[in-house]
Order: C-alpha cells, then sequence, then structure tokens
C-alpha cells in the first residue's frame, strides 16, 4: 500500500492490484479468508449447492431485459423510411422532369409526353397498384419488428420470462426448505425435552387427580337421608329459627340463605312476607326445596356472592355452613358480604360451638364434612377486620337440664364447691351448642 | 490573488463537488476562492457560480489559478482552460470507460469517449495534477504523466455519523428487513454492477439466508437501466430485494446503522466514498477488485479478485454474516481504515500540495 490517507508521489509500477499484498500485522490475513472463501464456494459449486450456469443465464437474460426496451428506437428509422416511400409512392406529375438543356427540348418532352402518355399512364397505374398492395405488407413487417413481444415472438419471450421466474422460485423454494430443516433440526430436539417433561407432569397430575377423587366426599347413600337420621324434626327447626326470620323482617333489601338445605329457614321468610333466595349445591335438597315453591338453586355460595350486585342485599345467612369450609373461602365469603351487603344490612353466621366441649362429644364430629370448628373469638376478628363494626353474638341450643350437671342441695362448704365445681363444668361441657353471629354493615 | 475551481457539474452529495466546496473553504484562509460549473443543481445556487459568470480574462493575472475537475468530458471545459491566461491545475477523478455505455446509453458514450480523447489535452496544459487514488494516477502515468499527486479526495465522509437517521424509515425498518440486510450504495448505472449484486443475492437466498435482504440505494440516473434492474428483480421473483431509489442523509443514515454487509460489485470506481461511510458505521464491507476499490479498502474488507465470480461474491457475504469474529474484525479494522480519510488532514495535505504547485515558478504550457 503506498498510500495510508496521504499525499505521496504515485509510482507507475505500482498498481491497483494490491488487495493480495493487503497482509494485516493483526490475527488473521484477509487474503488467506478470500482464498478460503473461493475454495468453499467452488466447493459448493462442485456440490451442486451453488448452480455454475446461473450466472451466465442471469447475465444474458439481464442483456435482454436491458434490450427489449431498445427494440422501438432501433425501429425508429424503418418507420421513416416507411412514410416516406408511403409520400413516394403516389404518381404526380410534378416530379416529372420537364426542363431540357437542349434547345427546344421542352417542346420535344411535351410532345413525347403526349404520344406516350396512355402507355405510361396504364404502367403509372399498375406500379401504384402493386406499392398499394406491398405497402400494407411493409407497415405489417415494420410493426411486427419494432415490437416482436406483441407479435411473432410474444409466446416465445413469455414462456422464457415464466421459465426464469419458476426456476428463480423453485431454487429458493429449496432454500427454504433447507432452512425450515434446520429450524426443524434444531426445534424437535428441544421438543421432545419439553414432550417428556409433560409426561412426567401429566403422570403427576393424574397421580393428583386420583388423590383428590378419593379424598373428595361423596358417599353412596343420600344426604337427605343421613340429614333425616341425625337432624331434628322439620318443626324443631322451625321453632329454632322463627326468632331469627323475624330479626330479618326489616333488613334492607332481598335475603339470600347460603346453604339452604331443605329450605326451611327460606319458608320462615317467605311467610313474613320477605324476599328471599337460596343456594345449596346438594342437588337433593334443592330438589326438595323447590318441591316446596321456594327459590333454591344448584349453585356453590362464593359463585353466588360473587355475582351479586355491591350493596345489594339486605342479608345474606349461612347456618351451620363455615364449618364446611377452608379458612380462605370463611375470610373471602365475609370480604364479599361486606361489599354486598346494603348499608344496615345483617351477616349471619350460625355455626357449633367449640367452646362448648358437649358438642365435640354429640354433635359435631357427626357430619364427616366439617372441615374445623370455628372460634367466636377469631370470627369475631375476622369480621371487624373486614370492616363490620357492629358485631352480636348469640348462644342457642343449650344442652337441655337433663344433660347437664346437677348442683347439690344443702349448705356448708363441701356443697358449696361441688356446686361451683359443677357451674364450671357445665359452662366448659355443657355450655349452648351453637353460637351465632350478627354483623350489621 | 484567486484560486478558482472549475466542474462540469456541481450537485449536493456528489463527491467532486463536495470535495471541491471543501478544497474552497480552506483555500479562503489565504486567497480569493470560488468554485464554477457548467451545470448546477438549484440547491447549489448561490454556492456555485455558473461558468459563464467566471470573471473576464482581464480581470485576472497570469498568476492566479484555475483548479479544474476532471470527472466527464465536456470540451466546452477544455476549451475554457485551454484559453485562459491563468495558471491551471487538475484534479483527475477519473472517467467512467465509455463501453459501459456503448449499448445502453450511446450520447453518454459519446461525451465519455470525448472525455477520455480530450484528457490528454487537459494534462498537457496542467502544471500539477492531483489524483483521487493511485489508481487514476496510474491511468495518468500511462499518458506519460509522472508527476501526479495522489490525495484522497477531502471530503466530510465522518458527517453521516452526526446525522439522525430518518424516523419514519427507523420505525418501518424491523418490518421491512426482519433478517441480515446486505446493502448497496451508488448510483444505478451499468458499471457498478447493480445486476451482479442481484445474482448474488438470489444465492445468498438460495442457499443460506431465505429472509435476508439487499437494500440497493442510490439514485436512478438512467431509467432505462434502472427499469431494466426492476425487470431482473421482478424475474428472478427476489422480493427481498429492496431498490430505495435516491436517499437523503437521514435516510441514508438510518440503512448504514440497521446494515450487516455493505456490499460492492463495481467495475470502476476512481475512490469509492460509500465503503468509506460504511467503515465509519463499523459495517464490513465485501467488494471486487476494481479501479481504486482495493487502496481505498485496504486490508480492512473483504475485496476478492476481479475475476471473482457471484458465487464467490455470495460466499464471501455469507462468510461475513455467519462469522461473528471476522465480522468483528472486518468492522474494528474498517473504523481504523476510515480515520486515515479525515477530512481535516487531507485537506491540510491537498492545501499544502496545492500550495507547493504554486510557489513552483510558472511552467509554460
Amino acid at each position: 500500500m503506498h498510500r495510508s490517507g496521504g499525499c505521496l508521489r504515485a509510482e507507475a509500477r505500482e498498481g491497483p492490484g494490491l488487495y493480495s499484498r493487503a497482509v494485516s500485522a493483526d490475527s488473521f490475513d484477509v487474503s488467506e479468508i478470500i482464498d478460503e472463501i473461493r475454495e468453499v464456494a467452488a466447493a459448493q459449486t462442485a456440490a451442486g449447492m451453488y448452480s455454475a450456469e446461473f450466472e451466465d443465464e442471469l447475465r444474458s437474460h439481464f442483456a435482454k431485459l436491458l434490450d427489449r426496451s431498445d427494440g422501438r428506437d432501433r425501429f425508429d428509422s424503418l418507420d421513416a423510411a416507411l412514410v416516406d416511400f408511403d409520400r413516394q409512392r403516389e404518381f404526380a406529375r410534378g416530379r416529372i422532369e420537364l426542363t431540357s438543356g437542349v434547345p427546344g427540348g421542352e417542346v420535344l418532352h411535351r410532345t413525347v409526353a403526349k404520344v406516350v402518355s396512355r402507355q405510361v399512364g396504364g404502367l403509372v397505374a399498375q406500379l401504384n397498384s402493386f406499392s398499394g398492395a406491398l405497402m400494407p405488407v411493409l407497415t405489417r413487417m415494420s410493426d411486427a419488428l419494432a415490437d416482436p413481444p406483441a407479435h411473432v415472438h410474444a409466446d416465445v419471450l413469455h414462456e422464457i420470462d415464466t421459465m426464469q421466474e419458476r426456476l428463480a422460485h423453485v431454487e429458493r423454494l429449496a432454500a427454504r426448505l433447507d432452512a425450515s430443516v434446520r429450524i426443524l433440526d434444531n426445534v424437535v430436539p428441544r421438543l421432545q425435552v419439553h414432550l417428556s417433561a409433560l409426561d412426567g407432569i401429566c403422570a403427576r397430575l393424574t397421580a393428583i387427580e386420583e388423590r383428590e377423587r378419593r379424598r373428595s366426599y361423596d358417599p353412596p347413600f343420600s344426604s337427605v337421608a343421613f340429614a333425616d337420621a341425625t337432624r331434628g324434626a322439620a318443626a324443631d327447626i322451625r321453632s329454632e329459627y322463627s326468632a331469627l326470620a323475624d330479626a330479618l323482617v326489616d333488613v334492607p333489601g332481598p335475603v339470600l340463605d347460603i346453604g339452604a338445605g331443605r329450605g326451611e329457614f327460606l319458608e320462615l321468610l317467605r311467610e313474613r312476607g320477605l324476599i328471599a333466595r337460596g343456594v345449596e349445591i346438594d342437588q337433593e335438597l334443592v330438589g326438595l326445596a323447590q318441591a316446596d315453591g321456594l327459590d333454591v338453586q344448584l349453585e356453590d355460595g362464593l359463585v353466588a356472592l360473587r355475582a351479586e350486585a355491591l350493596s345489594s342485599l339486605g342479608a345474606i345467612v349461612l347456618l351451620h355452613v363455615i364449618e364446611h369450609l377452608h379458612p380462605n373461602e370463611l375470610l373471602e365469603v365475609i370480604g364479599l358480604a361486606r361489599e354486598r351487603l346494603a348499608v344496615g344490612g345483617r351477616l349471619v353466621l350460625e355455626t357449633p360451638n367449640p367452646q362448648s366441649l358437649y358438642v365435640f362429644a354429640r354433635a359435631f364430629w357427626l357430619d364427616p364434612t366439617h372441615t374445623k370448628p370455628v372460634h367466636p373469638t377469631y370470627l369475631e376478628f375476622a369480621l371487624r377486620a373486614a370492616g363490620f363494626t357492629d358485631v352480636r353474638y348469640e348462644w342457642t341450643a343449650l344442652p337441655s337440664d337433663a344433660e347437664r350437671l346437677v348442683e347439690v342441695e344443702g349448705e356448708g362448704e363441701t356443697a358449696a364447691a361441688m356446686n361451683e365445681n359443677a357451674r364450671r363444668l357445665n359452662q366448659l361441657v355443657f355450655a349452648a351448642q351453637n353460637y351465632r353471629v350478627i354483623a350489621v354493615r | 490573488m484567486h484560486v478558482d475551481q472549475i466542474l462540469v457539474g456541481a450537485s449536493p452529495g456528489d463527491a467532486v463537488t463536495e470535495s471541491a466546496l471543501c478544497i474552497r473553504d480552506a483555500l479562503r484562509g489565504a486567497v480569493q476562492s470560488d468554485v464554477y460549473a457548467l451545470h448546477i443543481d438549484e440547491r447549489l445556487r448561490g454556492y456555485v457560480g455558473r461558468i459563464q459568470d467566471y470573471p473576464l480574462p482581464e480581470h485576472r493575472s497570469a498568476s492566479d489559478v484555475i483548479i479544474y475537475h476532471v470527472s466527464i468530458g465536456d470540451p466546452r471545459m477544455l476549451d475554457f482552460v485551454r484559453h485562459r491566461g491563468e495558471r491551471a491545475f487538475v484534479v483527475y477523478h477519473n472517467i467512467t470507460p465509455s463501453s459501459f455505455f456503448r449499448r445502453l446509453d450511446p450520447p453518454f458514450a459519446d461525451l465519455l469517449e470525448q472525455g477520455r480523447r480530450l484528457l490528454p489535452l487537459v494534462i498537457d496544459r496542467a502544471e500539477a495534477v492531483f489524483a483521487d487514488s493511485a489508481f487514476n494516477a496510474q491511468e495518468l502515468a500511462a499518458l506519460g504523466r509522472n508527476d501526479v499527486i495522489v490525495c484522497p479526495p477531502p471530503l466530510h465522509l465522518r458527517r453521516l455519523l452526526d446525522v439522525v437517521p430518518d424516523h419514519e424509515l427507523v420505525a418501518q425498518l424491523p418490518v421491512a428487513v426482519p433478517a441480515k440486510m446486505a446493502m448497496f450504495v451508488g448510483q444505478m448505472l451499468p458499471h457498478k454492477r447493480p445486476d451482479f449484486l442481484i445474482g448474488a443475492h438470489h444465492l445468498l437466498v438460495a442457499n443460506a439466508f431465505a429472509d435476508a435482504r439487499l437494500v440497493l440505494a442510490g439514485a436512478a440516473r438512467n431509467p432505462r437501466f434502472a427499469q431494466g434492474i426492476r425487470r431482473l428483480i421482478a424475474a428472478t421473483n427476489l422480493e427481498t430485494v429492496w431498490f430505495t431509489g435516491e436517499l437523503h442523509d437521514a435516510q441514508l443514515a438510518a440503512f448504514f446503522r440497521r446494515a450487516d454487509v455493505f456490499v460492492t460489485a463495481s467495475e470502476h470506481e476512481g475512490f469509492c466514498v460509500p465503503i468509506v461511510e460504511a467503515f465509519h458505521f463499523g459495517v464490513p464491507v465485501v467488494a471486487r477488485g476494481f479501479g481504486a476499490i482495493p487502496e481505498t479498502a485496504g486490508d480492512a474488507a473483504i475485496v476478492l479478485p476481479p475475476d471473482a465470480t457471484a458465487r464467490d461474491f455470495a460466499e464471501a457475504t455469507r462468510r461475513m454474516l455467519v462469522d461473528a469474529d471476522l465480522h468483528r474484525e472486518m468492522s474494528e479494522r474498517g473504523r481504523r481504515r476510515a480515520e486515515q480519510f479525515d477530512a481535516d488532514r487531507i485537506t491540510a495535505q491537498m492545501l499544502s500540495g496545492i500550495k507547493a504547485a504554486i510557489a513552483k515558478p510558472r511552467a509554460l504550457a
């Protein structure tokens, strides 16, 4: 390289073919890379990857494309010649030479012309008809030459263009296929890894489903039969809840009874003229309630609550439901209830009283779907945390006196101590079996 | 003292015009200097004077200088130089061989041939001769002129780096150019061989990068040739070739910033400015070794020998796109190489060349 940005004298012996000596002091030599590139290109040509004929074909096709627009220019002169011919072929007396260098020659010309005029006229007429016939032939030939695509060569040219286009398309199609195959080669092994992982996940899912299925409680006997066998008669229930029904007559909207069962409480509300509906997840119980003309739907309580409009309900009642719920579900019920109740609306929750040990001996574990008892202190805390400020308790279903420890008669320290113990045990063991929380929004 | 420059045609972005203006600005520190041209683009009115407005000989002295930039033949310019009394210097930018245009544009080919014929006369009249490249100097040496001063064109080739890329184009590029992009910058003329690039691109697309794009950026100076190129693109079904037409700087900057490789198959270059522009952007270059290209590119580009086929060219492009080490190395070398064409330094060198020529006693033509 004799110039590196500076002004130096050119020396004739140093030509432009400098690239081969453009050797770098750096890690690699460009000329070696160029040699390598050409070797690879030659090898790929030999392997049929690069087409050797392609360049010549493309070059000649390009020359043809350039020439195609050339046609008209080249035939302009032919057109001009035809116009000239057309003008010349008309017979014109004026174009006949009449002058003569010979004295008196003009008189001689005219005389001769008169003598031969008929013969000449016939000849001229024949010539005219001949050139008249020749003219359209020449014109058509000129048109055909000037615009080959529109005439004889149109089909051939079209064929060549089509073949070029199809060839180019096919050549690249193979490349696209190659590229797709390369992508697939890359993707398929990864997909296989994912698929085998998916197989493992499916197996685990099946195991989980099986475990879930085994743990999901679905007794072969009727839940109604079980309830009848273990719960009190309908009349008992009516008397147990009529006071509660009375207390709800002035709520500011319709009542939703979640876990409505056979609809006994809804019936009490209906008798008091309240608008109320219930949801129940046991199909058989729903059927019984509906048979009594009550509005009870087969629906999950949480789903039903979510569907209610904000501040739309007068009361939400869950009698012996929350002991069936997961703690998270209970909190969601409370949160949703706070939103769905109108101002002044009431949330009524009744559940077995875990502060009465008698409950565990008798009622609570009788139902295998009870998950855990809910402590009143916890429930109150959760209600207040959700925004309920007015929370009241009622204690219901006190064990009968026959069940409770009796106090002894008599006076004295022993009797007093025994009675005190009896009271304490009654408080601990025989306290009310249920408690009811009424939270006002 | 007056040192004026004359050119046949002046247009913005044209390397000859830009270098003349650069020299003029540098000269103005010491002498009075203007640029005159025969054909002037509207946008340069006021910057470049019309040759017919050149001050009359009686307003100039024998010590004043006319620098004639030769890039195409025009007898009017030669007549002008030959019939003036001032000292004459020549800057030779080379004249494209007429054979490239013989079939395509005979009148233009005639003009080029005339330029070649007149060149010895111009050179004989010149006291000092400058050339863009050793390649150009060598042509003059063949005419018996062995004292030619080689100096690259003083151009602000870095300027594109500072141009804010065209927003619209930048937004369009991710969709229009989804994969690798090869770029060519230059006028769509036969000696630039865009048809060769299209052939090589077809091979690249067919064998390696199905989604690669070839951007052909440059003005369609000859409508028939441009039409031929469009037909070739259509005939080979290459929807991956993007023929942009003339671009302004912001669009050019956007393309350069996006390009993965710069390609040129040009068979005649007196210097080749776009290669240096690509270097500035760190875009590696693949070219063929014609004209001044090998010396402009140095060892900073893959310059294939003149007999390289489109297959060689496609393979070189493919290699540049797949070989990350090569790409990085050539990109770095390009940036270093570009620094050697620093406008200020070259202008200073050109200036000192002109001053030295002026300082010599006037030779008799």
